[in-house]
């Protein structure tokens, strides 16, 4: 939709680049290269500039055309961009070591592929390959691309975000495509998911975006233009232009920021419309009816965002009794108890509320979402707690099922088995608690409790299998981290396969269920008889039961056993990581005269085995 | 806002340039910055600023500032 003077006018005046790429996504609108120049010019007076992500781009089609859209969009997501153009055509010779894209020293590389690129077939009309043919075709396809972004992932740093552009006209079959034995988009559909399937099992630090859910959210006719496809070699118009922009600025922003962990939810006119205490049980909006149906569209968003690993807490002001009422009865509310890891619904301040929640679950503000209908409550924490994300949900209901889907920081670049258990973890956590407290109660001690849970950990070496799960900790740990330094998948990769570095991990099961991986060291083996511990990690969840100290005994007598003399160690402190401040000299390190810390092998160590409440295994023991 | 101040107002976005670098006589030919790419700006941007849907052939020969205004007097544009 076109943008008039007057809403101009509006977006002009608003005062965070997140709100105006909120009510441009959430309206359709596209402004013009004009409009999109002044919008940018307005942007950049609200923030500072910051550091630019280095994007490459790789092309078999016109690329160049998309640079203003490219700098408005991330301006949008609140990112610089300095963007290097491949020479045109150009995509086996720029995966070396010594290309220009290389040179670029690149955050993000991107692939701009056709599917006649990836394999001839494509070059005659899809319809007329035979069925018998397709699955030759198919494998061929996968295997070229496969080789194709080996060649770049060996060769560029950074995270490659792969493309390739549907095809510019509608299927060949015509309306009978659907139903057709030979249908072309159904095989096209089967040949994406092969190749999504082997670009994640196979290589580290790779997105596929998928073009074709761009070209449903537009619509084709508005995605390409065809003049400028043909005279050009250019395929979009403004609006697919600004779609692909935003999406790969969006997934840049959510690989290279700092991840979002929890969402905040408000209940009143937030999950259901209206107010559970004013209006009942049978006069809230909530069901199959318009309004109501808008917010079990919510529920459901919000239901997603917890399979992508985030956490949902509570927080509304209200009669605890009123909103258990809808939580455990209402016959069309999605969002149960078990969905919230914790609950504030209370008459305090929200800002306390949220510190508290943060305190609860051992997390910290700047990895909280914050979303509440009300301007008093979303200004209160915007003027308190600077580092919390508030998303006021939108005046108009229509708009509310789609208001947290522009969120760079809620789009996730992998999935592994953790994010999907986040939820069961901290219920466990809960159970956890009261154990303890129940325990207290009676008289035990703290030992007590940690032996009553049965701890198992598992200590792993080198496993190449958990590289996205390594990668993850070391971007997401903030509190019980020594360093803090940040490893992407290929750099966890190569960690793993250097014979010169260890990575050691554990995960830590217990009465209550399996924790997963949730620790995470790395040594440099320096000399035959030095190391040194580059990073030592554990998640938060799993703080106040000896399992750092198990874990890093167990790397010492791993590391003794193979002959290292002594071990070396920094803490490097960060605004998030006084937790570990003495942690080291704690667990038998000394500090030397230039602040490191240095522990000595060679003396006797506690045996891993009667120590800890723990009991150890996995293949280092 | 006249025609041609309109005009210059879009292609110094497009071309990346200052306002008074667009003159009434500036051609394709004399100007560094309006080169292919350029041109498909200038063609883009014109189009959603007068509302205009315009031929692909017609996007050719469009190479100079008379001709651009030439064929906006056609179009009625104002």
């Amino acid at each position: 939709m076109k943008i008039s003077d007057d809403q101009l006018e509006k977006l002009l005046a608003l005062q965070s680049p997140q709100e105006l790429k909120n009510l441009l996504l959430r309206r359709n609108m596209v402004p013009s290269l004009a409009q999109a120049n002044k919008l940018l010019k307005h942007i950049n007076t609200l923030q500072h500039a910051k550091q630019p992500i280095r994007l490459g781009i790789v092309h078999t089609y016109t690329s160049e055309l998309l640079d203003p859209w490219l700098h408005f969009s991330a301006a949008l997501s609140q990112l610089g961009i300095d963007i290097y153009h491949a020479p045109y055509g150009v995509t086996a010779q720029e995966a070396t070591a010594h290309s220009g894209l290389t040179a670029h020293s690149p955050d993000i590389t991107l692939l701009l592929l056709t599917r006649e690129d990836v394999h001839p077939a494509f070059q005659v009309a899809a319809a007329c390959i035979q069925i018998a043919d397709r699955q030759n075709i198919q494998e061929q396809f996968q295997q070229t691309l496969n080789n194709l972004v080996s060649r770049y992932r060996e060769n560029v740093p950074g995270h490659i975000i792969v493309t390739i552009l549907p095809s510019t006209l509608s299927p060949g079959l015509g309306l009978y495509d659907g139903m057709a034995v030979n249908s072309e988009v159904h095989w096209w559909n089967q040949i994406k998911a092969s190749l999504a399937n082997d670009l994640r099992e196979k290589l580290s630090g790779v997105s596929y975006l998928d073009l074709d859910q761009l070209v449903m959210q537009v619509g084709r006719d508005n995605f390409f233009d065809l003049r400028l496809w043909y005279s050009s070699t250019f395929p979009f118009t403004p609006t697919g232009a600004l779609a692909i922009s935003n999406a790969i600025t969006t997934m840049a922003a959510s690989i290279l920021l700092s991840k979002a962990k929890v969402i905040v939810l408000d209940a009143d006119n937030t999950l259901w419309g209206g107010v559970i205490g004013e209006d009942g049980m049978n006069g809230i909006a909530l069901g199959p009816d318009y309004p109501g149906r808008v917010y079990v569209d919510f529920q459901k968003r919000i239901l997603s965002l917890q399979q992508r690993g985030f956490i949902l807490a509570l927080c509304s002001k209200n009669n605890p009794e009123d909103v258990n009422e809808v939580f455990q009865h209402h016959p069309h509310q999605l969002l149960r108890d078990e969905h919230f890891v914790a609950r504030r619904v209370n008459w305090l301040p929200k800002p306390d509320n949220l510190r508290s929640l943060a305190e609860e679950l051992n997390l910290g503000l700047d990895s909280f979402i914050f979303v509440d209908d009300s301007d008093y409550e979303c200004a209160a924490v915007r003027h308190s707690l600077q580092e919390v994300e508030v998303i006021q949900m939108p005046s108009s209901p229509s708009e509310i099922p789609t208001c947290l889907d522009s969120l760079a920081r809620l789009e996730i670049s992998a999935l592994t088995r953790e994010d999907l258990e986040k939820t069961a973890m901290y219920t466990h956590e809960r159970l956890r608690k009261s154990q303890l407290e129940e325990l207290a109660k009676s008289g035990g001690s703290v030992e007590d409790y940690l032996k009553s849970l049965n701890m198992k950990m598992s200590v792993g070496l080198d496993d190449l299998s958990h590289v996205q799960r390594l990668a993850q900790l070391t971007q997401k740990t903030n509190q019980f981290n020594l360093t803090t330094r940040r490893y992407d998948e290929q750099d966890m990769a190569e960690k793993i396969s250097n014979a010169n570095t260890s990575v050691f991990h554990f995960s830590l099961a217990d009465n209550f269920g399996d924790s997963g991986i949730v620790g995470l060291a790395i040594i440099e083996r320096e000399s035959g008889k030095t190391a040194r511990l580059d990073s030592f990690l554990m998640s938060c969840r799993i703080i106040g039961r000896m399992a750092e100290q198990a874990f890093l005994c167990t790397i010492l007598h791993n590391l003794k056993s193979r002959g290292v003399e002594e071990l070396s160690a920094d803490y490097i402190p960060t605004r998030k990581n006084v937790l570990v401040e003495t942690f080291l000299p704690e667990n038998g390190f000394s500090q030397t005269t230039d602040g490191r810390y240095v522990r000595n092998l060679l003396g006797s160590m506690h045996s891993t085995g009667n120590n800890f409440p723990i009991q150890i295994e996995g293949p280092v023991c | 806002m006249s025609v041609f101040e309109k005009l210059q107002e879009i292609m110094a976005i497009a071309l990346e340039l200052p306002v008074s670098a667009i003159k009434e006589n500036s051609t394709m030919e004399d100007m560094e910055e309006w080169d292919s790419l350029g041109h498909v700006h200038i063609m883009v941007a014109l189009e959603q600023a007068f509302d205009l849907y315009m031929d692909v052939d017609d996007f050719a020969e469009l190479d100079s500032v008379p001709d651009i205004l030439k064929y906006l007097e056609s179009e009625n544009v104002s």
